[in-house]
């Protein structure tokens, strides 16, 4: 051990030089190929907690894909995926962020899935002028970092006032129990204020953390508290434990809130029964367009396809659609993007961004659990 | 008021189940299993499987999942345990960290991902006493919990292999000159816990009704508490810790909402150890062995590094690697380095002192959200915020573990988890200072002489100056007076503090100057992923820092770079096998444990 520091000292010296002399590095990948695949990189979860989500999303993309390729895929050069599994770990997606940058193939990113997850790879993306489409993050600051990170996922002042507006139809005073996530603490917050607005009194609230599974004690507390309603603002597994713990300590009243997702409804069974969610998507919905998605869908997973699919679905719509109107190129996605003002999408309809990245006036509609099912509420 | 203590009563039970078989195992081979958790995963998926898709009727479920379970614990003690038992009890622990990682990965390949709704065997909502509802499914299982409770005790106080088993528990040594065939006793012991484990899980299943491949890790934590609430070893004591837990979180959670559960679940379990060292009913042992006793010195010594190869490491991580390397690798790199950090500086207490960390995502995050904080709400630059993160992590640390030093054995190393997740816990409710579950946006990159560092390039050359600085002050505090003082803390406590050493004291300077380069490391990682929220800093982050230097040698910070290089590259590297990914980490990780447990930067004594 006697000479190792004295040895390292010296070292120091020379590495603190070579980071001095390293003032700049080269940017961006090399050019993009202009015949060939087209290939956009996804970071999502393939393993780990989230790994559900990575499966919901490989089963909307692999779909969306058969039908880009059939149409010849971006001006007749066809269209594939590069996946990376992140597990939704910020010390995972923030390599893959550089090894997608540095792949000039690649001309757009999909993913990640947790907000953590994509604003710790944001900077990457950014600063390499590489799309970084986070289609599932509401996460309110997430298109903030820069001009090249779009979301067309609802934020939460979209998703909540409209939340709050249903609410109001049936209730003027709510228990309301959020996650205690961005995402969860966001939506509690919106909810609030739009509750005050409505003159909707919040007799209880409480924040759960995501992985707990025993509600009963704040359940008490909001059934003592004697709302016409509760409601949840979360995902789809923490809320079908909230609506059935629900029914167990006895409250009757009418609930809002789990998760548009097959997942939500299998998990709470019977108990989701006249539950109303706000949401975009329903596979009753008879546009052409979505009955055509929905037929796709099940004859090739026999299963009903659920909010993750069709964020998935529309995202790699929305990037293969401005490629195809700004070129198979990182600047061609980015002008295609800024430009086209009527994207095809299952959830909106057609729609188009707006100076915040998000998609501008998106349609939300009011959805009811009837025979196990999501519908449109009459 | 009633509906509460009777919900606190019934999550009680199912942590009394679990915690039960933790205990069992921890007083017969005084290893702490960690893989205890996934095993009870494994165990509601299986339940699941038998009742939902083979249509079995409870009972049958039961026993096949006891049979399952069973088998698993036989299994994970003969191939990761029992190996390890000439190792230090670390090597043990770890093994079973990897453990878990194959079996939730294993898991999650054959039963699928998704959540799945745990069928109601049983109605869980009618039955009305007062004004308190229940279902059969909860007396059911009130009333199988007390059968299985009353049986184990009957057994190990009458039973030949029972008391064989107690007789274990007490002294193996003793034990086994008394005939007892001690490895068989302590297969056994798995075989029974996994099974209660096992028998847990789906009972927890029919109680929550979501289940999944994932969820054992948050049971196993649990477990761990209440086994520890109620004192290590003594299956009493874990029924009690997990009723007292499930009543206390029941009330807290009542009181202050669900958000704050883990501030109430490891207060608790601090305050307990504060007050009662030991556990409720635990006894604190008299002839105390320090987990870490005596590894030091027999359990091999560093491999000495000479100079020129040190030289040569340097040039190549500083100059070549640079060069030659993608801007993808110097990012892992980079990643790499900031683990080393935070690893090679944990030597300092693991090593030296003795006393193992699994709550270093504590001051991780302290250090990440002070220098966050510091520039972006208050505009600091970043060399200021960075060194003012390191302050502030070891200050806030040896605050908070000041009561902790006081605990022996593996004590310690819980209170450093509890204290771990109590940081966390408040800066996610802190929300006017930390904005709580919003994460802080838009942390700067680094900069030196007003130029950006944000390049892959700069940020893994300040990260390797941060860390050939850090492993300077590391070698020269181990090569000082100082360092051999913390050497005797380490190797004897009892014949340190008979020479007037206050061992006390030296274990809590030693934590914070490791505190200091776990905080300047996290304030690294914030300023890489220019976002952070509390999620990041998890159990997870703890172990992997716990890992690291496991895995290179507890006393050696070289060895830290190399477990660094190896924990945080591998599973990069991996990626060439996507879906096995995490299942071949978890597998290598429990070879490598395996044939060298005292650690890959270390010669065996011989």
């Amino acid at each position: 051990m006697k000479f190792l520091p004295r040895a390292l000292g010296r070292v120091l010296v020379a590495a603190a030089a070579a980071l001095a002399l390293t003032a700049c590095a080269n940017a961006g990948g090399g050019a993009a190929p202009t015949t060939g695949t087209v290939y956009f990189g996804v970071s999502g979860p393939v393993t780990g907690p989230n790994a559900e989500y990575g499966r919901l999303w490989k089963q909307g993309f692999d779909l969306a894909l058969t039908k880009i390729n059939a149409a010849g895929g971006i001006n007749g050069r066809p269209v594939a995926l590069k996946w990376e599994d992140s597990q939704s770990d910020p010390k995972q997606t923030v390599p893959i962020a550089q090894k997608f940058v540095d792949d000039p193939e690649i001309i757009a990113e999909l993913g990640d899935f947790s907000s953590p997850a994509s604003m710790a790879a944001s900077a990457v993306y950014q600063d390499a002028g590489l799309v970084q489409f986070g289609f599932t993050n509401s996460h309110p600051d997430f298109t903030k970092g820069g001009d090249h990170l779009w979301s067309p996922s609802l934020t939460q002042e979209t998703l909540q006032n409209a939340n709050v507006g249903f609410v109001a139809k049936s209730a003027k005073k709510v228990a309301v129990l959020y996650q205690q996530t961005d995402w969860g603490r966001s939506a509690f917050d919106i909810f609030a204020a739009g509750a005050q607005r409505l003159g909707i009194e919040i007799s209880y609230s409480s924040a759960f953390l995501p992985d707990s599974t025993d509600f009963r004690p704040i359940l008490i507390n909001a059934r003592d508290s004697k709302p016409d309603a509760v409601v949840h603002l979360g995902y789809g597994p923490d809320g079908a434990l909230i609506v059935k713990q629900l029914r167990d300590v006895g409250f009757t009243g009418q609930f809002f809130g789990g998760q548009n997702t097959p997942e939500f409804l299998s998990l709470a069974g019977p108990a989701a029964e006249g539950d109303i969610i706000t949401g975009a998507f329903t596979a009753d919905d008879p546009r052409p367009d979505v009955q055509e998605f929905v037929k796709a869908f099940q004859a090739a997973y026999r299963e009903t396809p659920g909010d993750f699919n069709v964020y998935a679905y529309d995202a790699l719509t929305t990037v293969v659609a401005a490629a195809r109107a700004g070129g198979a190129t990182r600047e061609g996605v980015q002008k295609g993007l800024l430009e086209t003002k009527d994207f095809p999408s299952i959830q909106f309809g057609t729609f188009s961004f707006n100076d915040q990245r998000r998609p501008a006036d998106p349609r939300v509609r009011e959805l009811v659990v009837t025979g196990g099912k999501f519908v449109l509420k009459s | 008021m009633l509906d509460t203590l009777f919900a606190g009563l019934i999550h009680g039970n199912a942590y009394a189940l679990v915690a039960v078989g933790f205990s069992l195992i921890f007083g017969v081979t005084h290893v702490a299993n960690f893989a205890h958790g996934s095993v009870f995963a494994i165990g509601s998926m299986t339940g699941w499987w038998f009742i939902a898709e083979r249509g079995w009727p409870l009972w049958a479920a039961v026993i096949g999942v006891l049979a399952v379970t069973g088998v698993l614990g036989l299994l994970i003690n003969v191939l990761a345990v029992r190996p390890l038992a000439k190792a230090p009890p670390i090597a043990a622990l770890l093994a079973t960290v990897a453990v878990s990682l194959i079996l939730d990965n294993v898991a999650q390949l054959v039963f699928g991902p998704r959540v799945r709704p745990f069928p109601a065997a049983l109605p869980t909502n009618d039955l009305r006493l007062g004004g308190l509802r229940f279902g059969t499914s909860d007396v059911v299982m009130f009333g199988i919990t007390i059968v299985v409770m009353a049986a184990l005790a009957t057994y190990l106080k009458f039973g030949r292999s029972g008391r064989a088993i107690r007789a274990t528990a007490q002294d193996p040594d003793a034990a086994l000159q008394m005939g007892i065939p001690v490895p068989r006793i302590q297969n056994l012991a798995f075989v029974i816990a996994s099974g209660l484990g096992g028998l847990a899980g789906v009972f927890v299943g029919m109680y929550t009704s979501n289940v999944s491949p994932t969820s054992g890790a948050a049971a196993g934590l649990t477990a761990f508490v209440a086994a520890t609430l109620g004192g290590l070893g003594s299956m009493v004591g874990a029924v009690l810790g997990g009723f007292l837990l499930g009543i206390l979180e029941a009330f807290g959670i009542s009181l202050w909402g669900d958000g704050v559960r883990d501030l109430i679940t490891f207060g608790v379990l601090l305050l307990v150890l504060i007050l009662r060292p030991g556990g409720l009913l635990g006894k604190v042992p008299a002839i105390s062995a320090e987990p870490m006793t005596g590894t030091f010195l027999s359990g091999g010594r560093e491999i000495r590094l000479r100079w020129w190869h040190a030289g040569l490491a340097v040039a190549l991580a500083a100059v070549a690697l640079p060069l030659l390397a993608d801007r993808y690798t110097l990012t892992v790199a980079a990643g790499v380095a900031i683990y080393a950090i935070i690893a090679a500086s944990m030597t300092l207490v693991s090593g030296s002192a003795g006393q193992i960390t699994i709550g270093q995502a504590g001051p991780i995050a302290v250090g990440a959200y002070t220098s966050a904080i510091l520039t972006v709400v208050t505009g600091w630059s970043f060399w200021p915020a960075l060194i003012v993160a390191g302050l502030v992590s070891a200050v806030v640390s040896t605050v908070l573990t000041a009561p902790v030093w006081r605990l022996r054995g593996h004590y310690v190393a819980i209170a450093t988890l509890g204290i771990g997740s109590v940081a966390v816990a408040v800066i996610r409710n802190w929300e006017s200072l930390t904005r709580g579950a919003y994460g802080i946006r838009g942390i700067p990159a680094p900069a030196l002489f007003g130029e950006k560092l944000n390049s892959a390039v700069e940020f893994y050359l300040l990260t390797l100056t941060v860390l050939l600085v850090t492993l300077v002050v590391i070698t020269r505090i181990r090569a000082s007076h100082l360092g051999t003082v913390l050497a005797a803390v380490g190797a004897d406590d009892v014949a340190a503090r008979s020479s007037g050493v206050r061992a006390r004291d030296y274990k809590a300077l030693a934590f914070a100057v490791a505190a200091f380069f776990a905080g300047i490391g996290g304030a690294l990682l914030a300023h890489q992923y220019t976002y952070i929220d509390p999620s990041i800093f998890n159990l997870t982050m703890s172990l992997l820092a716990l890992t690291i230097i496991v895995l290179g040698g507890l006393s050696s910070p070289i060895g830290a770079v190399l477990g660094a290089l190896i924990l945080v590259g591998l599973p990069e590297l991996l990626r060439i096998t996507p879906d096995v990914r995490i299942l071949g980490y978890g597998v290598l990780l429990l070879l490598i444990i395996r044939f060298r447990p005292q650690g890959l930067w270390v010669r065996r004594a011989a």
